[in-house]
């Protein structure tokens, strides 16, 4: 009976203990404040202010290093950018940052200190695209059985050459150069490289085609299929390049 | 009670008294301590032998994940480094793919060590225990290896702390001294330089069989200094195709180099490597092959039994067989053995596949003195730029193809460097011929790639999709995508340093023990002329000598000029595999525009049911897991890796990280 009254005030003990413990500010996490500011806003051609379109996967991003109270070794934030070319983070602190646009399809430059208020902060940021692509067309052209895309192409500075062009398709929005169904040849032309990157003519339209009848089994469905047109540059001093799109188009087949 | 107390009291008297005798204080018995070590030569050799060990030598013990000396390792699980660049594609579902930064290298232990010897070699020498003769070849291997730790650090990191002493934790309490911050990445370049020649002044010029012959000379030390020195020239001259910002650019940790510190790196450059061309007494291993057979031979031995080529070799890091000694030799033959002759049937072997691009980029024998690279010839109108990306899913095969009768013939015309370095479809390999197929193309025109499949002949012989029934009677293209894929997935495979016309002593982990060539002169002549072209010093005629001298012991009989274009294609020809690749690609920032969603090729034989015998046609795809990935990228900050622990040593961290 004594073991069993020992055992009693031994559980009371621990249990008082653990009570206390747990009441104190042990178990609190940390004592930094919650991100307080919201960042929002748009990758936008200086030129016309339109947006420059992007990948999700390995494509253009925003980095940002936080300045201000931890500036001493500020390690790099990325905050991602959609297809469409906006970006939103709602999980941000307010404070000064260092924003460097690195591998992206746009020239490359560094904004040394920009401020993020707390609450919500709209930055759109004006670039030059590597290539515009524009005055798209994509159409099915049903009795040849193709898929069949017609544009024009603008570099952003005469310098800037085109290396490649691709008419992607995938089954939703994210179609691009790394979310596509794998297309075979055919009698269509689904890409072009240029080896050695070619000299842009504004004037020149191109042409990209998927062979439907030759990828039977890739649109075996009838659905909704994602059509987009991308074009990568080649530019002497700019690091990694991205592709540079126009809008997909959305064709039921 | 009491009297266990007055024991305990006693017996605490003695120890008492005993404290301040020393038999306590024995030394352990089954170590030895420092001062052991170093009182005497041998015990310093020993030392000296393990500071060898720790050179970031990227051998075939080196796996890019997991660092040096592995074993097993390197080739483990069928790792090669040329899998990192264009060169090849392998270890598909893993691992370290073109656009992976090299692994991290951050042995500053291993520094110490290196500094620790140097100042216990000093010591010993004051106190008479050492001649100077051997004190200063010691002093020079010491600098050697620390000059070689520093350039694989700056290679990788750019600027980074110098530390040339044994730090020690201070007397007051204020350790500050010891985080040392990075120097800038011109301060680390001309240390490792510096270190170079500190190694070169006191190296004898030869080492003899008995005291060692792997051990470095004063030319291995050139050899190390002619390559820092190009490499440090080419990021000075090309840093620009891919600048950085941020705090590491601006206090030029990394980057901040100017058009007059390329100059001068080239031309220490072309410095180094003429005093090796002109002084070492080493030539090309047999510069002047009677016939294409006999270059072809030359040039395999010497990677496959490269203690026979000592006459180019300048330095070169051997082995002792692992599957007697544990924690030794190499696996290179073990994992990357074709299918058709690899040792045990385990997942991931058998899976080295060289590249279409490199296959394509070696010359022929026209010799018209232009040195073209002359890609294979697979159709009748020329077109050799187009690849299939999903040849599994083709319904008709119309090109106009040239007809082959058997696999190799594609190939026959071509830079004999190509067989002696990959195993080419319908060559043979240990005995073996090579079957490299993966397709077939039916009477009726429906192609069949990539899949298990028989169809019957013009001939009414059955044929197989692989051009065998049995799974181990191909090499290529099997089960791709799959756990099991233990091929080849571009029809070619690994033959330059394998065991090809010698077995392998025992057919086990560990069980290769064939050297790794560190430096030899074909490196410090091509060394030489990209220098002295880049930078207009130096002998641009002496350049168009060394050039050619490496074509002409590979059978070619014409004299191409020393154009930059020439001297880089015949650097990644006569250096494939040889881990050259990927530096260049480094140095000279052309990673990030050669890896950009870039695929690697393939080249498939297909036997063709539609004539009558049935030929072989190739057809030209994008490599089945480079497709399935969606191209393989290389960002730019990956030209500078992320510096590890920068929370505690307080140093400024790289770009992009």
């Amino acid at each position: 009976m004594i073991v069993m009254k020992k055992i009693y005030y031994l559980i009371l003990l621990i249990t008082g203990l653990l009570l206390g413990v747990t009441s104190c500010d042990m178990f609190k996490i940390d004592t930094f404040s919650e991100p307080d500011a919201q960042v929002f806003g748009a990758i936008r051609d200086s030129i016309g202010g339109g947006l420059v379109e992007t990948d999700l996967q390995n494509g253009s991003t925003i980095g940002a290093y936080e300045l201000g109270e931890y500036s001493s070794n500020p390690e790099l934030r990325t905050w991602y950018i959609k297809e469409n070319g906006e970006y939103r983070n709602n999980l941000v602190y307010s404070n000064t940052y260092r924003i460097e646009f690195m591998s992206c399809n746009f020239f490359p430059y560094t904004i040394p200190q920009l401020e993020i208020k707390q609450g919500a902060n709209e930055i759109d940021f004006n670039v030059v695209p590597f290539i515009r692509v524009k005055n798209l067309s994509i159409t099915h052209d049903a009795p040849n059985s193709k898929i069949v895309a017609t544009f024009y192409i603008e570099g952003g500075k005469p310098t800037v050459k085109v290396a490649s062009m691709a008419l992607y398709v995938f089954t939703d929005m994210h179609v691009g150069e790394y979310i596509n169904k794998t297309v075979s040849t055919g009698t269509g032309q689904p890409t072009r490289s240029f080896s050695p990157a070619a000299t842009i003519d504004p004037e020149t339209q191109y042409t990209l085609s998927i062979d439907l009848a030759a990828n039977a089994s890739v649109f075996s469905v009838h659905r909704n299929y994602y059509f987009r047109v991308g074009a990568k540059a080649s530019q002497a001093g700019v690091g990694t390049i991205r592709s540079n799109y126009a809008p997909y188009v959305v064709i039921a087949l | 009670m009491r009297k266990i107390l007055i024991y305990i009291s006693i017996f605490a008297s003695f120890l008492i008294v005993e404290a301040c005798e020393d038999f306590l204080t024995i030394e352990p018995l089954d170590k030895t301590s420092a001062d052991v070590l170093f009182s005497n030569v041998a015990g310093v050799k020993t030392v000296l032998a393990n500071i060898y060990q720790k050179m970031p030598i990227e051998d075939f013990t080196w796996t890019g994940g997991t660092g040096f000396n592995q074993h097993p390792g390197g080739a483990f699980g069928g790792w090669h480094k040329a899998g990192m660049t264009d060169e090849a594609v392998l270890e598909p579902n893993t691992g370290r793919q073109p656009g992976v930064f090299p692994g991290n290298y951050w042995d500053y232990e291993a520094i110490r060590q290196v500094n620790q010897f140097l100042e216990t070699i000093l010591t010993l020498k004051d106190e008479g225990k050492m001649t100077e003769a051997l004190y200063t070849q010691l002093y020079g291997e010491g600098h050697f290896i620390l000059a070689y730790m520093y350039f694989k650090l700056a290679s990788r990191y750019g600027g980074v702390p110098i530390i040339d002493e044994v730090q020690k934790l201070s007397e007051s309490g204020d350790n500050s001294a010891l985080f040392v911050p990075r120097s800038t990445e011109k301060e680390t370049w001309d240390f490792v330089l510096s270190e170079c020649d500190l190694a070169a002044a006191n190296l004898p010029t030869s080492v003899t069989t008995s005291d060692g012959i792997y051990r470095a000379t004063k030319w291995a030390a050139l050899a190390l200094k002619s390559r820092a020195a190009l490499h440090a020239a080419s990021i000075a001259k090309y840093w620009t195709n891919a600048a950085l910002t941020g705090d590491a650019v601006n206090a030029k940790l990394v980057g901040g180099m100017t058009a007059t510190d390329a100059s001068n790196y080239y031309l220490q450059c072309i410095n180094a490597s003429k005093d090796i061309i002109d002084n070492s007494g080493k030539t090309l291993y047999k510069p002047n092959p009677a016939s294409k057979t006999e270059a072809a031979k030359n040039y395999q031995d010497m990677f496959e039994t490269p203690s026979m080529a000592w006459d180019e070799v300048i330095f070169m890091k051997t082995y002792i067989d692992g599957s007697v000694t544990g924690q030794q030799g190499h696996d290179i033959d073990f994992w990357l053995y074709p299918q058709q002759c690899k040792f045990q049937n385990l997942y991931m072997a058998a899976r080295f596949g060289a590249s279409l691009n490199i296959v394509d980029l070696f010359e022929d024998y026209t010799d018209d003195g232009n040195g073209l690279s002359v890609p294979v010839k697979t159709r009748t109108d020329g077109v050799e730029d187009e690849y299939e990306d999903d040849p599994k899913n083709l319904t008709s095969l119309t090109q106009p193809f040239i007809y082959y009768d058997n696999q190799y013939d594609i190939f026959k015309d071509k830079d004999v460097r190509l067989q002696a370095s990959v195993v080419l479809p319908g060559s043979t390999f240990h005995g073996t011929e090579i079957n490299m197929q993966g397709g077939l193309v039916q009477m009726d025109g429906t192609p069949v790639i990539y899949s298990v499949s028989t169809a019957v002949g013009p001939d009414g012989n059955t044929y197989y999709t692989y051009g065998s029934a049995n799974e181990a009677g191909y090499s290529a293209f099997g089960l791709l995508g799959t756990a099991a894929a233990n091929y080849s997935s571009t029809g070619f495979a690994l033959r330059k340093t394998l065991q090809d016309t010698k077995n392998v002593s025992t057919p086990a982990l560990g069980g290769s023990t064939q050297p790794y060539i560190e430096f030899r002169l074909a490196e410090v002549l091509l060394n030489y002329a990209e220098a002295a072209i880049e930078s207009g010093q130096g002998d641009a005629g002496l350049a168009k000598t060394y050039l050619n001298a490496i074509r002409k012991r590979a059978a070619h009989t014409d004299e191409i000029p020393a154009t930059l274009e020439n001297i880089l294609k015949e650097r990644r020809v006569e250096f494939v595999f040889e881990g050259t690749r990927f530096w260049d690609l480094y140095r000279r920032r052309e990673f990030h525009t050669v890896f950009n969603a870039s695929k690697r090729y393939s080249l498939v034989p297909i036997i063709d049911l539609r004539v009558n015998p049935p030929k072989y046609i190739f057809l030209r795809v994008t490599n089945y897991y480079d497709q399935a990935a969606g191209g393989r990228t290389f960002l730019t900050r990956t030209y500078y890796g992320e510096i590890p622990g920068v929370a505690t040593n307080n140093l400024i961290q790289n770009p992009g990280y």
